[in-house]
């Protein structure tokens, strides 16, 4: 699809879209329904597993389409990619075709290790799984019918009045490369059908296929190199961020109960021990005078003849410093 | 009237919760519904009503409050606002609906979110400085009462932690935005005027600084890097409605007001403040992403996440 995308036909990507989505969904709804009642996805546990007899041509049908024969629409779309891609070069059309031939190869080998007697005895099903089944049947077939009807992306002049909706255009197809392609893919069945029973046979997995199936060790790969290193990185920084971030609002709250606590402390001591200090010596100065009171007359009569003698005392200074002024 | 409607009720709503003794959990969170649904109703009216050919802000409704000091109510909508505070009345409508252990106290707390509402819608609603202000202030109150009351794990800390912090941050912005109000020739609060005026254009290291006190105020509001601490731990101990109402309204405060005062106000200044600000928010991106990363609750990660989205709203401003 990005493939016709570059080359400029976006209505070829559009109708490849289309394509795959009707071919690829009933597969899913297969292999759920052959995953369900092997209780595996092997494909070697799927080839022994009883499926629906019915189920064989409707796989067959979408695995035809992804492989890309003729006369299936999603065969149209792939070889009308392979002509975009040749615009630009024709190696690239020989690259995309080299592709489509290796799809065709996984859908045959699907295929045969659904339906390992394809071409022999039909798969026996019981009836009360078949009535289980029949909305998941029903669902698969509507697909493929219209996987079918995409077919009709080989009437010519259809593809033409879809591009003319998008103002783009279709590549013509050249004859060469139609040639190639088909060639391709139907030696991709070919080959796909004989790894499949060559898988059928075989008594365990090759090294060879385990390293290829698990992708030949790129996840491990990108699980050191990058997964790991930024897992570590993020756990780091969320250290940093509770600790060294947050170290100075911490330590701001900190600051800020400590001054509370000296408030409490030293300020309100401070602060009550004016009012607290004035009263308490106000009050000492009035024991103090209280004890003037002794009672005793000849105390009273020394305390006015000492007030008398402060009087004359006062006056004579001020009118001295009167006279001096 | 529909604007001023859309933050009445909600206060109404409020209103008679608090007075509704009799109310239980059931009564009060759907009564609480249908209140915030009108809010949304209005906004999806308003929203009609919207001329995006017409002059910028629309709806308005003024009524003039100290016009010596340039002080008014003043409500009105452009786009921006529209869109924030249909979808803030959606998210409130959600948030009440959504059920909670209110801990014995549902009228009390449904009564917060019908007051959170008023004041968010406030914000987003609002065209008068001081007002924005406000409303601004006064989501922190209600947002303060409930984590402090209805959240868990330490919900006292949290929510004081919340409070102290985005009130700092709020205390940049006043100042800020008495600057600006200062520097206005006449002085008004008025946003549609000073978006106009430009008070601060070609006032040099002053509209510095005054750009400054904004960029911290809603740099933590917001939150950008390194100013998120209070944002985490507020997420975690929040009941889920508040935490939803935080993440979804009360953090679009900051990039809001971002938009509404320096980006539009302070155009000039905005311009050479830009590129610190886009490598602030770039941090945040990285940082907030790759922290959320190393989290180990759930609820801490994607506070964290916000703060990482946050940085992409703030990058997208410049």
């Amino acid at each position: 699809m990005f493939v016709a995308l570059g080359a400029g036909y976006p209505t070829v990507a559009v109708l490849h879209f289309v394509a795959h989505a009707l071919m690829k969904a009933p597969l899913f709804l297969i292999v759920g329904l052959a995953g369900d009642k092997a209780a595996s996805y092997q494909l070697k546990a799927l080839g022994k597993t009883a499926l629906p007899n019915s189920l064989k041509f409707a796989t067959l049908g979408a695995t035809l389409a992804l492989a890309g024969l003729f006369p299936l629409g999603a065969g149209w779309t792939k070889e009308a990619i392979v002509t975009a891609a040749g615009h630009y070069t024709p190696w690239a059309a020989v690259a995309t075709a080299l592709a489509g031939g290796l799809s065709a190869i996984y859908a045959a080998r699907l295929l045969f290790s659904l339906f390992p007697r394809f071409y022999g005895v039909a798969n026996p099903e019981t009836a009360a799984d078949q009535q289980n089944e029949r909305f998941q049947q029903a669902a698969i077939y509507a697909l493929v019918l219209a996987t079918l009807a995409a077919s009709l992306m080989w009437v010519p002049g259809i593809p033409q009045q879809v591009a003319g909706w998008f103002d783009s255009g279709v590549p013509p197809f050249k004859a060469w490369e139609l040639a190639l392609s088909m060639m391709l893919v139907a030696t991709g069945i070919v080959l796909g059908l004989w790894l499949a029973n060559k898988n059928r046979h075989a008594s365990g997995e090759s090294t060879l296929s385990i390293f290829i199936s698990t992708w030949m060790g790129l996840p491990g790969l990108a699980r050191l190199l990058v997964v790991n290193p930024v897992l570590r990185v993020a756990e780091g920084l969320a250290y940093i961020d509770d600790r060294a971030v947050d170290a100075g609002v911490t330590a701001t709250a900190r600051f800020a109960n400590w001054t509370g606590v000296m408030g409490d402390r030293i300020g309100e001591w401070l602060f009550d021990e004016m009012p607290e200090g004035l009263a308490r010596l106000s009050g000492r100065a009035g024991r103090q005078l209280r004890q003037l009171q002794s009672g005793m007359l000849h105390h009273y009569y020394f305390v006015i003849a000492a007030g008398f003698v402060a009087i004359i005392i006062t006056f004579a200074v001020g009118t001295l410093m009167g006279d001096m002024l | 009237m529909i604007l001023t409607a859309a933050l009445g009720i909600p206060l109404l709503g409020a209103l008679i919760l608090v007075f509704r003794k009799q109310w239980h959990e059931q009564s009060a969170r759907l009564f609480t519904v249908a209140v915030t649904g009108v809010p949304l109703l209005l906004m999806l009216i308003s929203w009609a009503r919207f001329d995006s050919d017409g002059p910028l802000f629309q709806l308005m409704e003024e009524t003039e409050w100290v016009p010596s000091l340039g002080m008014g109510f003043r409500l009105g909508v452009d786009g921006v606002a529209l869109a924030i505070s249909t979808m803030s009345a959606l998210i409130f409508m959600a948030a009440a609906a959504y059920p909670v252990d209110t801990k014995g106290s549902p009228r009390q707390y449904y009564a917060w979110i019908l007051f959170l509402e008023t004041a968010s819608l406030g914000v987003f609603l609002a065209l008068d400085l001081l007002l924005f202000y406000v409303f601004f202030d006064l989501t922190l109150v209600a947002m303060y009462f409930l984590i402090g009351r209805w959240g868990h794990g330490s919900p006292q800390y949290s929510a004081l932690k919340f409070f102290l912090y985005t009130l700092l941050g709020s205390l940049f912005l006043l100042l800020a935005i008495l600057g600006l109000y200062l520097a206005s020739e006449p002085r008004t609060f008025d946003m549609r005027e000073l978006i106009a005026q430009q008070p601060l254009a070609a006032a040099g290291p002053f509209a510095s600084i005054i750009m400054l006190g904004f960029l911290l105020g809603f740099a933590i509001k917001t939150p950008l890097i390194p100013f998120h601490t209070w944002l985490p731990q507020a997420h975690v101990d929040a009941p889920a409605p508040a935490s939803a109402i935080l993440a979804g309204v009360l953090l679009k405060m900051g990039t809001y007001g971002l938009i509404r005062i320096p980006y539009s106000m302070m155009s000039q200044t905005f311009v050479e403040w830009a590129l610190p600000l886009a490598v602030l928010a770039v941090v945040s991106i990285l940082y907030g992403a790759l922290v959320a990363l190393g989290q180990k609750d759930l609820k801490r990660r994607i506070a964290y996440t916000s703060i990482n989205h946050m940085g992409y709203t703030v990058l997208a401003h410049l």
